[in-house]
């Protein structure tokens, strides 16, 4: 015992960790469940605005609108409902007063031949037949056959006349027995086959028997007999068959008080059992409306009594019968709650679009800003009160922070210029001294003409240099200046180098920051080849070129190789050219070592063996400084050196036509401003 | 106003379906097709189909069938029949009843029917080829059992007596199987006492010359008519004291030979279930009609025994005077 509990245990210890992990790995299966519940009603969920209100919207709508639905198909199948109970009961009530009427003129036929005729005759004596017929031929649309019985079961009278059966026994026959048995009522039958007479023409009639007890006059003794009116069944066949007609579903039937059917719509598939009535049981419910089950089928039953004969008058509404309409009015009210769906769905639509337009136009404009385009006009203003206040403060802001943006450019401009004029200050005393001491040598050593060619060239020079304060000059203007001081300084020098000038004409009327390669040209006779022997062949080169952008230059490598011009096309006076221009001053003088070459822009360094400095110093770096600020870090200049090699700095400047409108922005430092409005003009 | 669409357009599209489908059944509705099923049978107007016609009458109501009961005039010619059911095809029948008045050598025609519509036979069973489909079938009585019943009558009534007395039988349409079986089926019944049968003619368009022919040569006592037709033709010439006095037995189901057992003329008749089998025939077809897949399958109704006695009693009385909606 002890074993087994112990053992138990043991099990159940051994069961918990496992029971443990199936739990942690049931709630991590429910978590990961949720998790791409989550994540796919995620993907499905609309996240912009519009979307949102319109799921929103058309939720409660399909809401609303099933709930509507609903209550309608309610009140709808119970109205159907109600409305096909009371057509029936009015029919009831209409088809009991008919079959009373009938019932009591049958009463009333029985009732005439007895107390007016039978009462009043002797059989021993006279006959009823003349009567009887006279009786019988007035109803006979209703009537089979009319017929007086003693209680012995003789025939006394009958119409019309008619072969009596032979061994003919009414005795056993149950209208005659009824008749009998409760002597003060009229007895109807339920419908058999009349059975008492032979018709040669094979008429076989199905009647309901109307039987009384009768008193008779037979000489003077009293006798019992029975009068029986046999009535045409197909009479009360043809008033329930018009009840029934055009029925769909429901049926109205006809039993006795014993739930013995007289008529069914369907008699003979009962009597075959094909189908099953449930006639005992509802034969015994009291009048009006019932609910049962039957056959599984569930079914309302009105109940309506004949009077006097106990008859029932039972109609069955199947819940089938109302399937169809339901059906049809189901697929109604679907249909309208889809229309109206449909409906709503494209109001909501429209109802989110007017709500997230205005929306959706300030947060395009705001994406629009936040890739650059910083233009306060194209910020949208405008829908609801709220929207417009947003968009209005968008635009004000941007107003704002592009005049700041132009403030710092101005400032930055400011710095520039004095940087500027600050070389200028240093390059013209020095350079001027040299000058005018090389024109004071030429007239005492009588060269008068190389003296006036000095002074022309340094008239150019300065008028250049001046350029009415202008800091940017047209590429023409700048090489002219470089001549002028090459010819200047060739003089001083002796010509102990050569200058060359490759310029391509076509840059000429490009714009640029005026005195960039007088400085270069500068450091290229002090720490190149100004010190050479004429006999070493000192050169400076100047070489100036355009090179396209690489779209421009495939266009223009295409347009080349079928045979049309190239950068004429491209480099209009309207538009900046996709494109730059390179200026590279080349010497073939004492070059520099990598690490001064390196640090050449590195204002902090100070090379280790410093050679005197002839120039101004800072040329280079002043240089492009000035050209980084204007134009941007592209832009600017780069050096190649060789020790003993020589030197080649070349000047990278964007190629902008030299005209007074990119004069007047590029003067005030917007050439940001100018490359946007060029951009706009190419998506144009 | 992608996501828009993404959820939108499957939900607009789903309504339109949904639109769509409300549509057609609100304007085609819910009610099945209304099938036209044609029955030929031989004299159609002949009053031993009656229960027949109020069979096929109520199956047909319950069934929403359109029922063409076509009238025809005595047929013994298979081919006249083969055409007038090809007539009712022609005409839009979905399916046909027929009793078909030749049962040996009609597998074309019944294959060239089936092929077209289901055909439910009545009456008797034919000689037809494999049926696949389920596309014919036969309800009949049990025929066999039918004449055993009729021999059966005759011996309760005569016991040994029946030895030494002459059986005249008219045999119905001897084409048919059912007769050929009825035949054979009252044979094996008083084949123990072996009554001497002195004439046995077959239905045809005179069979009342050869009736009189065959008794004035040999005059029976005792006349069977396998048949109704057989029976009314018997009824009507021995009962016209045309024939001497003779006992009459056989199966029929006309109110004529009701009469007649009525007024005590003819002691007992078999009386096949008509009314089942117009109502099972026309049932079958329905269903088959309503459903192609199912199949049509051979069907027995019963019979019943009346005479005099029991004529009114309870069943009989709706068997044999059935009340026409």
């Amino acid at each position: 015992m002890d074993d087994n509990v112990y053992l138990n245990q043991t099990d159940m210890n051994v069961g918990a960790p496992k029971n443990e992990k199936e739990a942690m790995e049931r709630e991590k299966l429910v978590k990961a469940s949720l998790r791409k519940t989550k994540s796919v009603f995620y993907r499905y969920m609309p996240h912009d605005i519009q979307g949102t209100i319109l799921l929103t919207f058309t939720i409660v709508s399909f809401t609303l609108l099933m709930i509507l639905g609903i209550v309608l198909y309610t009140l709808f199948a119970r109205r159907m409902n109600i409305s096909s109970i009371e057509t029936t009961e009015q029919l009831m009530k209409q088809s009991v007063v008919n079959l009373e009427d009938y019932l009591l003129s049958m009463r009333r036929i029985s009732d005439a031949m007895y107390y007016d005729v039978i009462k009043n005759t002797d059989i021993a004596e006279g006959s009823v037949d003349n009567e009887m017929n006279l009786i019988y031929e007035a109803h006979k649309d209703n009537l089979v056959s009319f017929s007086l019985f003693l209680n012995d079961g003789r025939l006394i009278s009958a119409t019309p006349i008619a072969t009596v059966k032979e061994d003919l026994d009414v005795t056993d026959q149950v209208w005659f027995t009824s008749a009998l048995g409760k002597m003060e009522n009229l007895h109807f039958s339920t419908p058999h086959v009349e059975n008492l007479f032979l018709d040669p023409t094979y008429k076989y009639s199905w009647v309901v028997s109307l039987s009384r007890a009768v008193e008779l006059t037979e000489g003077s003794n009293p006798r019992l007999g029975v009068l029986l009116v046999d009535m045409n069944y197909s009479t009360i066949k043809q008033m329930m068959e018009r009840i029934n007609k055009d029925s769909a579903g429901q049926y109205v039937y006809l039993t006795d008080s014993s739930g013995n059917i007289i008529y069914h719509p369907k008699q003979m598939q009962l009597n075959y059992e094909i189908i099953k009535e449930n006639n005992i049981n509802e034969a015994h419910y009291t009048d009006g409306l019932h609910e049962e089950v039957f056959h599984g089928e569930h079914r309302q039953v009105i109940v309506d009594s004949i009077s006097y004969t106990g008859w029932k008058l039972i109609a069955v509404l199947p819940e089938s019968a109302y399937q169809l309409d339901i059906i049809n009015m189901r697929f109604l009210v679907i249909l309208l709650l889809s229309c109206a769906l449909l409906i709503m769905i494209f109001i909501n639509r429209i109802i989110s679009s007017r709500i997230s337009l205005p929306l959706n136009l300030l947060n395009r404009s705001i994406r629009n800003m936040e890739n650059g385009d910083m233009y306060p006009e194209d910020i949208y203003v405008g829908g609801t009160q709220e929207v417009e206040h947003l968009g209005r403060t968008l635009r004000h802001s941007i107003e704002r922070i592009n005049q700041l943006m132009d403030d710092i450019v101005i400032k930055q401009e400011e710095k520039r210029k004095s940087e500027m004029d600050a070389l200028q200050s240093q390059i013209n005393p020095h350079f001027l001294y040299n000058t005018l001491d090389s024109i004071v040598w030429m007239v005492e050593g009588g060269h008068n003409k190389d003296a006036v060619f000095m002074v022309t060239q340094l008239a150019s020079l300065f008028r250049i240099s001046l350029s009415s304060g202008k800091n940017i000059i047209s590429l023409e203007q700048e090489l002219r200046h470089a001549e002028n001081y090459m010819n200047i300084q060739k003089v001083r020098y002796k010509n102990v180098f050569n200058v060359v000038f490759d310029i391509d004409d076509k840059i000429k009327s490009y714009s640029t920051i005026k005195l960039i390669i007088q400085p270069i040209l500068e450091n290229a006779i002090y720490y190149g080849v100004g010190d050479m022997d004429p006999d070493d062949g000192g050169e400076i080169r100047i070489c100036a070129k355009f090179v396209p952008a690489l779209s421009d230059f495939l266009t223009i490598s295409h347009e080349k190789s079928e045979g049309k011009a190239g950068i004429e096309d491209v480099s209009t006076d309207e538009m900046i050219p996709e494109g730059d221009i390179y200026i590279d001053v080349i010497d073939n003088g004492y070059g520099m070592p990598p690490e001064v070459c390196d640090n050449l822009f590195n204002e902090e360094y100070e090379p280790k063996s410093s050679t005197v400095k002839h120039g101004s110093g800072v040329g280079l770096v002043n240089v492009n400084n000035r050209i980084r600020l204007r134009f941007g870090e592209q832009y600017g200049l780069t050096v190649e050196s060789e020790p003993d090699e020589g030197t080649k700095i070349t000047i990278h400047i964007p190629a902008i036509p030299f005209n007074e409108e990119n004069q007047k922005i590029l003067e005030s430092g917007h050439y940001r401003t100018l490359r946007k409005k060029a951009d706009k003009e190419d998506k144009a | 106003m992608n996501e828009d669409h993404e959820i939108m357009l499957p939900l607009v599209i789903g309504i339109f379906i949904v639109i769509l489908f409300c549509l057609v059944m609100l304007i085609k509705g819910t009610n099945s097709e209304v099938y036209k099923v044609s029955v030929i049978v031989s004299n159609s107007s002949s009053g031993r189909w009656v229960p027949f016609k109020a069979g096929l009458e109520q199956a047909a109501n319950d069934n929403n069938i359109r029922l063409d009961y076509v009238y025809t005039d005595y047929i013994d010619n298979i081919y006249t029949e083969a055409s007038i059911i090809n007539d009712e095809i022609s005409r839009g029948a979905n399916g046909i009843i027929a009793d078909f008045c030749l049962s040996e050598g009609s597998e074309d025609v019944v294959a060239s029917i089936s092929a077209r519509v289901p055909i439910m036979l009545v009456e008797t069973s034919v000689n037809a080829g494999a049926d696949i489909r389920g596309n014919h079938a036969t309800v009949m009585p049990d025929n066999y059992a039918i004449g055993r019943a009729i021999g059966n009558e005759v011996v309760i009534d005569y016991g040994e007596e029946l030895k030494g007395m002459k059986i005249g039988i008219i045999a119905g349409n001897q084409n048919q199987y059912a007769m050929q079986d009825r035949l054979k089926g009252f044979m094996d019944a008083t084949m123990k006492i072996n009554p001497e049968a002195v004439w046995c003619i077959s239905e045809s368009r005179y069979t009342e010359d050869e009736l009189i022919k065959a008794n004035e040569k040999n005059p029976a006592d005792i006349v069977v008519g396998l048949d109704n037709n057989s029976m009314e033709t018997a009824v009507d010439y021995f009962l016209g004291n045309r024939g001497g006095k003779v006992k009459l037995y056989g199966s029929g189901c006309s109110k004529k030979l009701i009469y007649y057992i009525d007024a005590g003329e003819v002691d007992s008749m078999i009386v096949p279930d008509d009314f089942s089998m117009g109502y099972q025939s026309m049932s079958d077809l329905a269903i088959k009609l309503q459903n192609r897949t199912s199949a049509l399958v051979d069907r027995e109704v019963g019979f019943s025994v009346v005479n005099r006695g029991n004529l009114f009693v309870g069943d009989n009385q709706q068997i044999l005077f059935p009340i026409v909606q």
